[in-house]
């Protein structure tokens, strides 16, 4: 292994004119460029559907409805957000806001009880528990939605938003443990066991050692079913009425019945439901690329 | 935690013994427990009962309704939308996964290289993630709106487009199809890029190093070094989309709602049709037993690669 310095630095040299060579015979500076150039093209591919959203949403009404479309507000103007808010979707956000929330606490507090006996505990039937709610994930919400419509509306809970804070809470837990558990695995024993020696219970070792040193991992994951919750659109759809739309089923509603559609409004409503969440990505974005990876399940 | 399912892999099982293991025991049942009680309830109970649910027939909104026998299955056979819908699920599937996982490693691997602002290919990459479906599918429908949209003003304005002729996107079959591939490959590139992107970090630098002694190309480092190495989470990778592309309901029915016509109606849309628009819990509970049969077949084969991946 001493040797392996010397042996690779000749080597790098030597293929450097063989790769020159063989390559499409770019210069490095052109190959920079094109580098940016491809970096550029994927932003704006990418990012192109809330761009066209934001310069909408400041277009007054006239200038959403011109043929051909206006592409940039040339009297920029904010009314339209506040044309929103006043409305129905001012309503349909703090659902939304509210029906996440709740769900992302309940299903975080549960996940992490089960994520520390997953990944700490020894037990038998383990392996069998573990496969029993990954499988779950993966089921189709199809498979459930109808039968739960009907135990909901048995206690008088369709049109609340208990209605949709129930399945959340349900089905945000096995991405969460996963991505909880996989957090808990880089914990090293050893502070367990010095809590141990010192006479500590496993709940208070858990409690007041593991689960400090995993706040930033409990954040993540706590962002992550959050998003899923706040996107969720299937179960919003079925077990809502008018007062307890979320924003995805209110914005998709209102496009689809109302004729003359204000576009400036409907614009501003997707911008205010999607900059949350850019938000907390451009913040997060290395934890939650390996929380997801962690998890590796669910869209 | 660079690999896809690492904690179901490294759960360890043990068989306890003594006073103490047995109270570690008590304890781990204890903090499961409400889990799986709640996944019990709202999640194995709703299954079987839409499995009973596909027997019944008749009544509104899932009440009243009576024992049917096979029925609502033999009205399958002889359902000519309900084939319509399963062929455009499964294409649907076939299409848009195999755009994603093409689309995908070209971006994980884009984002694999050092350069300056390489944060911001990431968290270009993580955007779609985020954005909501359905309500991405709405913005999605405004730009291809024939007569406001951005897509005909964009054309209209480099000449292309004569205004008074605009392309009417969403009223053609094809277009509409076309253009709902093109979004879904777009909305989960994020997910198959993240999952790779972790595959590439998980390689070690020495490999490559070795390669690049025995005098491989670019090219050749791709296919013969990197590829291989990955196949095990793009394998992975490959059935979980498959599972969620199946599932597809809100991406469809925000855009084109089915339409125009029944063309763009999938298993998920159907399903929903039968249970919203005609109360017929019965036969909408039949196809959802047929979609979760087609899902389930991969939900197994996910959890054969992943136990014997893990056992090498």
């Amino acid at each position: 292994m001493a040797l392996a310095p010397t042996t690779t630095a000749p080597a790098t040299e030597s293929s450097r004119p063989t790769a020159r060579s063989r390559g499409p015979l770019l210069k490095p500076l052109t190959r920079q460029t094109l580098l940016y150039l491809a970096l550029a093209v994927i932003i704006v591919v990418q990012f192109l559907p809330l761009i066209w959203a934001l310069l909408t949403s400041l277009m007054t009404p006239q200038e959403t409805t011109s043929i051909p479309a206006t592409l940039w507000p040339v009297h920029p103007t904010l009314s339209s957000y506040i044309e929103a808010l006043q409305g129905d979707i001012g309503r349909y956000y703090l659902n939304s806001i509210i029906a996440s929330l709740v769900s992302t606490l309940v299903t975080m507090v549960l996940a992490t009880l089960a994520a520390y006996a997953f990944a700490r505990l020894r037990f038998r039937w383990k392996r069998l528990a573990l496969l029993f709610v990954v499988s779950l994930s993966l089921f189709p919400p199809f498979s459930q939605v109808i039968p739960l419509y009907m135990m909901l509306q048995g206690v008088h809970l369709i049109g609340t938003l208990l209605a949709l804070i129930i399945p959340y809470s349900v089905f945000g837990l096995p991405m969460a443990i996963l991505i909880l558990m996989a957090f808990l695995q880089e914990v090293p024993f050893e502070y367990e066991e010095a809590a141990a020696l010192d006479g500590m219970s496993r709940l208070g070792a858990f409690v007041r050692i593991v689960l400090p040193m995993i706040i930033p991992g409990l954040f993540t994951t706590a962002v992550i079913v959050f998003v899923g919750d706040w996107n969720e659109y299937l179960f919003a759809l079925n077990y809502t009425t008018t007062a307890t739309y979320t924003l995805p089923v209110g914005i998709v509603i209102l496009s689809q019945t109302e004729f003359t559609t204000n576009f400036g409004v409907l614009s501003a409503a997707m911008v205010m439901s999607v900059v949350p969440l850019v938000a907390l990505i451009l913040l997060l974005e290395r934890r939650i690329v390996s929380g997801l990876t962690a998890g590796g399940l669910k869209g | 935690m660079a690999t896809i399912g690492a904690p179901l892999l490294q759960a360890k099982e043990g068989s306890p013994r003594g006073p103490l293991e047995r109270r570690e025991e008590r304890l781990a049942w204890l903090m499961l427990l409400p889990v799986i009680l709640a996944l019990l309830a709202l999640g194995v109970y709703p299954v079987l009962s839409t499995l009973w649910f596909s027997f019944q027939q008749g009544g509104s909104f899932g009440l009243g309704t009576t024992s049917a026998g096979l029925a609502n299955y033999l009205r399958l056979l002889h359902d000519e939308q309900f084939w319509s819908a399963l062929r455009f699920s499964l294409l649907y599937s076939l299409v848009t996964v195999c755009g994603q996982m093409l689309c995908g490693t070209a971006l994980a691997l884009f984002a694999n290289r050092r350069f300056r602002g390489r944060w911001l290919a990431r968290a270009a990459i993580l955007f779609p993630w985020a954005i909501p479906t359905a309500t991405n599918s709405v913005i999605w429908a405004y730009m291809f709106n024939d007569q406001y949209g951005l897509i005909n003003s964009l054309l209209e304005h480099l000449g292309l487009l004569n205004p008074a002729h605009p392309i009417v996107w969403l009223g053609s079959a094809q277009l509409a199809t076309l253009l709902i591939y093109v979004l879904a490959i777009w909305k989960a590139n994020s997910l198959v890029a993240l999952l790779v992107l972790a595959g590439l970090q998980g390689i070690p630098e020495e490999v490559y190093e070795a390669a690049r002694v025995d005098g491989a190309s670019r090219w050749q480092l791709l296919w013969r070094v990197t590829l291989p190495l990955l196949r095990p989470v793009l394998l992975v990778t490959l059935i979980l989309r498959t599972i969620e592309s199946l599932q597809a309901f809100d991406l469809i029915s925000a855009f084109t709602n089915g339409g125009p016509g029944n063309a763009t109606q999938n298993l998920g849309l159907y399903i929903y049709l039968q249970i919203q628009q005609f109360g017929d819990f019965g036969y909408g509970s039949t196809i959802a037993v047929v979609l979760t049969a087609i899902t389930l077949l991969f939900i197994v084969l996910y959890m054969r690669t992943l136990l014997r991946t893990g056992t090498r």
